[in-house]
């Protein structure tokens, strides 16, 4: 049975999009079929490290929530655009989907002026599990609470929430938090991400348990590759000894369980 | 939360759902993982009796959180929390953004 995992993060700028990418396509690296739906439609970008540009993709999530495509029509087989290091293919045992929102200011706009039917996303999310016969289908969200946002929570098997070891997050954590306890989700994973590196490792986990009661999956550290990468790519693809793409596949481990 | 007629239920939202009592979230919540239920799955779902169980769907219905839908042959009942409301912003703003 296929599982939705949404991944959210109280505020902006956590490296939400980069996990996102990484975690999923470790779990694809297992065999798995695994599907990721950008619904930051305010401010999409995850199709960046998968190297889709507005060129190479004519479906977007904006059309199918226009009705003018099926969602299955907005997802693109991006496994073969997955490289290592050296530029060579990656190779992965399973398979990578992504649906993009669309970067272009005009349709940005025109979902924010008109609004969409958020029933729609709910339904699409199942269309898209059934026809790709996915394993797991992955939910980028905006950051902050929002209708996509809570629904997304509201329909997850799993949920992902990714914070830094700041005080602003640590607030909007447990907001979110809140919520996600409201709407029964069954398992909660918190990520902590960009830890300056003078942060021990075990007292800031067991820190962020202890504050939520929430099991805390990974740690990572703030790292100069991932800033020279630049969202060219699937960071663990590109360094795969490094000790963030480590943590990214013990994630992944949790998340297959 | 917005009226739509005097005669017709609100239209509701999905954050209207956080304001819910817990039963009431807690099968709506459900309902939206399902997508659709029929009446005897959703009192075995809340372990109620049939006539508690309508009680509280009828109020759903009333209040505009669900609404029951003819699937193939069979009466079923579906979240109805529907709408991404669009934003107010004066229409010169948008469309300049959308030439």
């Amino acid at each position: 049975m296929s599982q939705i995992i949404s991944v959210h993060s109280f505020r902006g700028g956590t490296g939400k999009s980069n996990l996102t990418a990484n975690i999923a396509v470790a779990v694809a690296s297992q065999g798995k079929r695994v599907a990721i739906v950008d619904t930051d439609i305010q401010s999409p970008g995850i199709h960046i490290i998968f190297g889709l540009d507005e060129e190479t993709f004519s479906h977007s999530l904006n059309d199918y929530l226009w009705d003018k495509c099926s969602i299955e029509k907005a997802a693109y087989d991006v496994t073969s655009e997955l490289k290592t290091g050296d530029g060579s293919a990656a190779n992965l045992a399973g398979t990578v989907y992504l649906v993009p929102s669309s970067l272009k200011a005009g349709e940005i706009a025109k979902i924010l002026r008109e609004g969409f039917d958020v029933g729609l996303l709910n339904d699409g999310f199942q269309e898209l599990t059934e026809k790709l016969d996915l394993d797991y289908l992955f939910i980028d969200t905006h950051p902050g609470l929002n209708e996509e946002t809570l629904l997304s929570i509201a329909i997850s098997d799993a949920m992902v929430i990714i914070l830094r070891p700041d005080r602003q997050d640590f607030l909007g954590t447990a907001v979110t938090l809140e919520v996600a306890q409201k709407l029964d989700v069954p398992e909660i994973l918190l990520l902590v991400n960009k830890t300056p590196p003078v942060f021990d490792r075990a007292t800031v986990m067991s820190q962020v348990s202890h504050r939520y009661g929430v099991p805390v999956g990974g740690l990572f550290y703030e790292n100069e590759a991932m800033l020279e990468l630049a969202s060219s790519g699937v960071f663990w693809l590109h360094h795969p000894d490094h000790p963030f793409s480590q943590e990214v596949h013990a994630v992944a481990k949790q998340i297959i369980g | 939360m917005t009226s739509d007629s005097p005669q017709s239920p609100p239209t509701r939202s999905i954050s209207d759902l956080l304001f819910l009592p817990e039963t009431e979230r807690s099968l709506i919540n459900w309902l939206l993982r399902q997508h659709s239920a029929t009446f005897l799955e959703i009192v075995a779902h809340l372990s109620q009796t049939p006539e508690a169980t309508q009680r509280l769907v009828d109020d759903l219905i009333a209040d505009g959180f669900v609404r029951a839908i003819e699937k193939k042959g069979e009466l079923c009942y579906q979240p109805r929390l529907i709408t991404r409301v669009g934003r107010q912003v004066p229409s010169k703003i948008w469309d300049a953004l959308e030439d």
